[in-house]
């Protein structure tokens, strides 16, 4: 499996022709700070409006949330997560200090999206999973970038 | 960091989407001393939770620094009394998981986030 990479943005803040280009400098920054090899799949949450908050209020949420090797040195970990923020804010025109940059060890990153998986109903995971995969399949085909549902 | 991700069986009204962002903020900075701006909420929605649940509250938290196992445990109590209150629903309806991972894995403002306690010296870096 490749790792995996998970980018969450403001609906209709990025065309799908801008979100490709981005998609290739993230994938670059990734090559270049963290690995060499396979290109980490990259997952797109486009949340609608009304659904981001920071600090108690309605905001534009910019997460990029990165799958890394586990024990990753910190001076490496540090250079990439600002890498990541300078390609994100190049691509999306948000300025540097907007996005949020986790790197997470795989394990940590496996745990984060098992938790997520394991809060649903235990009847619905399988169908979460394949529904998942469907729509990211299938947005792939049709915008050119894999999305993830803000909402099932 | 942190980020906590609401899942609810349906769309909840604007009003108590705004109420229950705001409740997660107020709680995690009293818990924790962290500043609000760090605190990011989003919510999804149409997700089948198991019977019973009406919110569901996953937390991405930072580890180390000032807190233990017992601050964490505490706050992710006092996020189920908090959101229930503000979502209007029953205690036992909300579900909270926490997960932590260390500060220095994550990077908000340009900058490596603190450990937790050592944010006044943070921002005074900042500024």
């Amino acid at each position: 499996m490749p790792r995996k990479m998970i980018v969450t943005l403001p609906a209709g803040h990025l065309a799908a022709s801008a979100t490709q280009a981005l998609e290739t400098a993230l994938q670059t920054v990734y090559a270049r700070h963290l690995e060499d090899g396979r290109p980490p799949l990259v997952l797109w949450c486009e949340l609608p409006a009304g659904q981001g908050f920071v600090a108690g209020a309605p905001a534009a949420v910019h997460m990029l949330f990165v799958e890394v090797a586990n024990g990753l040195p910190q001076p490496q970990r540090e250079e990439a997560m600002l890498a990541f923020a300078q390609a994100y804010a190049a691509g999306t025109g948000v300025a540097l200090e907007q996005p949020m940059v986790t790197l997470a060890d795989a394990d940590t990153f496996a745990a984060y999206l098992q938790a997520n998986r394991g809060r649903l109903r235990w009847a619905a995971r399988l169908r979460f999973a394949l529904g998942t995969l469907w729509h990211a399949l299938r947005s792939r085909r049709r915008l050119g970038y894999a999305q993830l549902r803000a909402n099932l | 960091m942190p980020v906590y991700n609401v899942a609810c069986p349906r769309p909840l009204p604007e009003a108590t989407r705004a109420a229950v962002a705001g409740a997660i903020t107020q709680t995690h900075c009293r818990e924790t001393d962290a500043p609000a701006a760090f605190v990011n909420v989003v919510l999804m929605h149409n997700y089948p939770l198991p019977a019973g649940v009406a919110l569901s509250v996953l937390g991405g938290v930072r580890s180390g620094g000032n807190r233990t196992p017992e601050s964490i445990e505490a706050l992710r109590q006092a996020l189920i009394i908090a959101v229930a209150q503000a979502a209007g629903v029953e205690a036992q309806a909300v579900a909270v998981e926490l997960l932590g991972a260390p500060a220095q894995w994550a990077m908000e403002g340009g900058r490596v986030l603190p450990e937790p306690g050592a944010e006044d010296a943070w921002f005074a870096a900042q500024r």
